[in-house]
Order: C-alpha cells, then structure tokens, then sequence
C-alpha cells in the first residue's frame, strides 16, 4: 500500500512556521466564530489577505485553521450569551445555555470541545479515506461530465440554501453572468469589461468575496444597531469553570459523538448543505435514540455533543468535493477555492497529481487543528469568553478598515477596492431581497470551469451534438446519471407540492 | 412588493446582457467559439427565472410593503463614508485617512470619544505594522502618509 499520501507531507508540516500559522489561523478562527454576527465565511474573506506573501502550505493551512476554529467557536456564545456565534451552532445553544445557566458552562464548553474536535477529526479520516478515490476517479471524467458535476453543484447549493429555489437559482444565474466579465476562455474577445482594462481579467475574486461577506456584514450588522438604538450589552453572567470532561462523560458520549460525526461528513459533502443543516439533522437522530429524549433541550450534554459533532464534521466532508472535484461544498469552501488560486493552485484531481506534498500537507494540517482546537478549547474557554466584551462599534470599524487594506494588498490596486464595495452594495441589496449569496459565490467559481468544458464538448462535438451527446451517454453513463439528478433537484419543490397536494387529496376522499 | 421588485430588476439585467453580449465579435463560424454564446443562454434562463418570480408573486397576492426608515438612511450614509474612505486612501494615504475613518465610524456606531480616539490610532498602528511592515507591500501614493 502507498502511504506516500499521508506522510509526503509531514516535512511541511514539521516546520514552526507551519505549524504556528495553522495556531494563529485556528486562534482567529476560534475569535470570529465566538463573536456573533462574525461568521466562518466572514473570518476567512477578511484574513486571506494575510497570507498573501505566505508560502502555499503555511497560508492555506491557516485559513483552514480559521474555517475549522470559526465552526467550532461559534459554541462558545451559544454557550454563555444564547447567541449561536456562528448560524451553525443554533442547535448547540438548545442545551449549551440550560447548562450554563445551572452553573455548568465550563462542562458545556468542555463538551462542545470534545466533540467539535474528535468530529472533526473523525470528518479528517474520512476525507483521507475518501478524497483520493473520488479524485482517482474524476481523472477520467471528460469535459461534458466536468460541465455535468459543475451543474449539478451550482443546482443543489441553490436547492439546499434558506430561501425558495428560484431565489437560489437567480442568484447562480447573477454568477455565473459576473464570472463572463473578461475575456472569453476561447477567443480572448472582452466581454462586459466596457473598456476598462482592470476587468480583462475578470473579476477579481478575493475583492468580490471581503465585499459580500465582510463589509455587507457589517454594514447588516450596524443597520440592525441603528434599528434598535440601545445595543444590548452582552453581560455574561455565567461563570466558566474547569472545561475538560470527564472520563465517563467520553466513554458516555463516544457513540454519540461518532454517530453525529457521521452524519456531519455526509451532510458537509453535499455541495450547499453545511454545519447548520447537519447540526439539526444529528440533534433530531440523537433525540430518536436517546435513553433520556426528555432532558433534551434543558440541558443535556448529549445535545451538545449531537450538535457539536455534527456542526464540526462537515468541514472534513466539505473539504472532499473541493479537493478532488474542484467543486467547493460551501460557501467558506468556495472562499477557500480564491486562496488556492492566489497561490497558482487549481483545487481538483489534478492537484493530486502535481502536488501531492500540498495535498498531504492539508489533511495532516487539519489533524493539527483539531488538535489546536482541542487544546485551545480545554484551557482557554475562560478567555474566550472574554472576547464578548469586544465593544461592537471598534470592532466593527477595525474590520471595515482591514477590508480595505486587505482588498488593496491583492494586486496594489484601487480598482479591486472599487469592485469590493460594488460587491459590498450587492451584498446588501441581495439581503433585502432575500437572495441567498452562497450560490452566487459557488457560480462565481463553478462559472469558468462550466464554460470552458461546455465549450470544449461543443468544438469536439463540432456540429454534430446530438450524435455525440448520445454516444457519450452509451459510453460512459456518468454523465446522463449527473443531468438525470440535476433535474430531479431542480424539480423537487414541484415534487413535494404535487406529492403533498396527492396526499391531502387522498386523506379528504376517505 | 418587494418580490415584485426584485423580479423585475432580474428581468432589466437580464434582458440588458442579452442585448449587450450582441456587440461581441465573434471570430470562428461554429457556436463553440462565439463568445456571447453562453451569455446569451444564461441571460435568457435569468430572465425566466425573474418572469416565473413575478408571476409567483402576483399570484400569491401577498402585499408587503417596503418600510423606510431612519436606519436605512443612515446605512446610506454609511456607504458614502466608505467611498469617501476609498478616494481618501488614494489622495491623501492611509494614516491619516485610515484614524479619521475609523474615528467617525466609531463615533456613528455609538463609542465612547475617549474609546474611540484611542482605538483608532491603535487599529490603524496594528494594520500600517501588519500590512506595511511585515508584508511590507508597496505604501499607497497619497499626498501625506
């Protein structure tokens, strides 16, 4: 057996400065994700311009590090304020806060620890596990199949998403029309640049992305401050005590916890469905079969661990569509995705291939930050807990003011600042419209890889499509099966109505 | 409403690319190299989409309405402070214009003076360390520092 996978890049990761990039990312991680109204997708955009002059292992790996703190942090205010600190962790606060309110936070956070770290770790072995496979297999895959699994991604993303799907898909279609400005993949004709030379290179993904989710956030975030007036002071009240579990409680909870995990990494693997949809999936499983259903919602730890569990194991099962497939299975993977093309890196099966050091090196650096997480969660939730009393307004203005500098440290060039509040602008409109972003932002990357496969298949089909698609089809059926089940999630909505509609029927006609 | 609106802007954008994307040139014969190709076909799938949210939102009869409010004013103000922000670091550099937006923006999201001045030199001495210094990228050209 070739171990070279898992040991190709231990050399990188053994260095200090690795090693204490992959610490300052889960750090921050851990500090946005503890501050509600700062989520993982928010954390990630604001810090890539960090590690802009960093070497492609050490800054890919902090923003790991951030996407891995930010979920599990996000337990820390569901835990002492009753506010999920990121969307993710609304399950967790069920029970984390009953806790604490009994004088238990400490054990609350000490389990959330545990299991958001052994989810996680749990999620990094079956990434392992799976990845390469998948990207063994999707080396094969010719350009109509890579258009299929892009349409199928940018399709389920838009289903999954809060909201209706037409809302979803509308806002993929706005994407995937801003990731044609530039010049075409094929003639190189300008297309939507209007003359201006900044935009031949299409736009500039990092500027679009610190737009929609740092500076649109915080301008939300204000607009509710400006709504209420008075900002609610958060006053913890609650003490945090010795946080790491006992013994019992592991052995209690192991099941648990594996079962939640489990669900996690499948969940986080469907392109659009992430740590919220998982978390309330496990909570729901966890309540079917627990021993005591009743105490859950008033305090037990078994809902944590459910939720917790869950919540951090999608991030391992997001991480296998994004690094075989090139397809990102969220919309903090998609960020990801920029990071990995700042550093002339293409996620997808290539990147097996060329380098496989970066890919090993990725999954021993998640290993490292959970263990981070574990280590950090166990002797720090009293500071953490700290973090709270950030006042709001510096916060906000420090984050607003890093966007810039940040946006501008891309290429030294105003232009991308433009594009960022252009897209700050579109952020905020698309909130009050009610328009889930994470689609757009997954067409923004899906975008040039759709076009240029479906226009390779065209040239190679040249005139004769029909033919060729039906030959393809007999071939190799991937493709058709991949379209098959695009439909049947765009369909679904109508589905369920029809399915609903029958049912009432029937019940009416007894 | 709100519904209304938004489907109608889809359907001005979309409409509006369509009729754009005609001005490319194309080059080759065959479909696989015009570049308004793919445009053009999402363009119209857009426009569907905006017509099927239209008429969802006639049909269901919900009446929404918009409410304007003085918050919504001052988030407008709070987008021209940032363009203000963004010509501010290109004329006149970031020291000086990175303390005096952080100090207003502060001031507007409801800190305490003392806190703000204070945490507006410091914010600003963090960012010119981080970026300028240990990533040392090139200093923005404006007229002071």
């Amino acid at each position: 057996m070739d171990f070279s996978l898992y040991t190709e890049g231990l050399s990188q990761i053994l260095s200090f400065q690795v090693l204490f990039f992959i610490l300052l990312g889960t750090v921050l991680g851990i500090v946005t994700g503890a501050l509600p109204g700062l989520s993982a997708m928010m954390g990630v955009s604001i810090l890539i311009p960090l590690t802009y002059s960093m070497p492609p292992a050490a800054g890919i790996l902090m923003l790991i590090g951030v996407y891995l703190g930010a979920n599990y942090a996000g337990a820390i205010s569901a835990t002492l304020v009753n506010i999920p600190g990121t969307p993710s962790a609304v399950m967790t606060t069920l029970d984390a806060y009953p806790l604490a309110k009994k004088g238990q936070a400490g054990k609350a956070i000490g389990i959330a620890t545990m299991s958001s770290a052994l989810g996680g770790l749990l999620s990094v072995i079956t990434l392992v596990l799976i990845a390469p496979l998948v990207a063994q297999f999707a080396l094969k895959f010719t350009s109509l199949e890579m258009f299929a699994v892009a349409l199928f991604g940018l399709s389920i993303i838009a289903y999954v998403t809060q909201g209706t799907l037409v809302k979803g898909l509308i806002a993929g279609l706005i994407g995937l029309l801003i990731a044609t400005i530039g010049a075409d993949p094929v003639t190189a004709t300008p297309r939507f640049t209007f003359g201006e030379i900044n935009l031949f290179s299409g736009i500039q993904f990092i500027s679009a992305m610190i737009g929609l989710y740092g500076v649109s956030e915080v301008i939300l975030n204000s607009e509710k401050y400006f709504k209420q007036k008075k900002d609610a002071i958060v006053e913890i009240k609650v003490k945090v005590e010795r946080a790491i579990p006992s013994f019992k409680d592991f052995k209690r909870l192991f099941g648990n916890i594996s079962r939640s995990s489990v669900i996690g990494v499948i969940i986080g693997a469907i392109p659009g469905a992430g740590g919220t949809i998982a978390s309330i999936v496990s909570y729901a499983v966890q309540k079917k079969v627990s021993k005591e259903p009743e105490k859950m919602g008033e305090g037990s730890v078994e809902g944590v661990a459910s939720a917790e569990a869950a919540n951090n194991s999608c991030t391992g099962g997001a991480m296998i569509p994004l690094l075989s497939l090139g397809i990102p299975g969220d919309a903090v993977t998609a960020i990801l995705i920029g990071a990995f093309m700042i550093h002339g890196l293409v996620p997808g099966p290539m990147l097996f291939e060329t380098n496989m050091d970066l890919v090993s090196a990725i999954f021993l650096g998640m290993v490292v930050a959970n263990i981070f997480i574990m280590i950090l969660g166990f002797s720090g939730a009293k500071y953490f807990a700290k973090l709270l009393l950030i006042p709001k307004p510096i916060l906000s203005a420090a984050i607003l003011s890093l966007c810039f500098i940040g946006t501008y440290a891309i290429q030294n060039n105003f232009f991308d600042v433009k594009v960022m509040l252009a897209f700050a602008v579109i952020g905020y409109a698309m909130h009050k419209a009610d328009i889930p972003k994470a689609p757009l932002v997954l067409a923004l990357i899906l975008g040039p890889l759709m076009e240029s496969n479906l226009r390779r298949w065209l040239s190679m089909a040249d005139g004769d499509y029909w033919n060729t698609l039906m030959t393809a089809f007999s071939n190799n059926p991937i493709s058709l099966i991949i379209f098959i089940l695009t439909f049947i999630t765009l369909c679904m909505p109508l589905l369920t109505k029809l399915f609903v509609s029958i049912r009432q029927s029937v019940s009416k006609g007894r | 409403m709100r519904d209304m609106i938004t489907s109608l802007v889809i359907i001005i954008i979309g409409s509006a690319t369509f009729i754009y994307s005609n001005t490319f040139s194309s080059t080759g014969q065959d479909i696989a190299s015009d570049p308004a190709l793919y445009p053009k076909v999402i363009s119209v799938v857009l426009v569907l989409f905006g017509l099927i949210l239209l008429i969802r939102t006639i049909l269901s009869f919900k009446v929404s309405s918009i409410e304007f409010s003085i918050a919504q004013l001052k988030v407008l103000l709070l987008f021209v402070l940032l363009i203000f922000y963004l010509f501010a670091l290109q004329y006149i550099g970031f020291i000086v214009s990175t303390v005096t937006f952080l100090f207003f923006i502060m001031l507007f999201l409801g800190s305490k003076k003392r806190l703000a001045v204070f945490s507006s030199i410091s914010v600003t001495a963090l960012l010119y360390v981080v970026f300028f210094v240990l990533f040392s990228i090139p200093k923005m050209s404006g007229l002071l520092f």
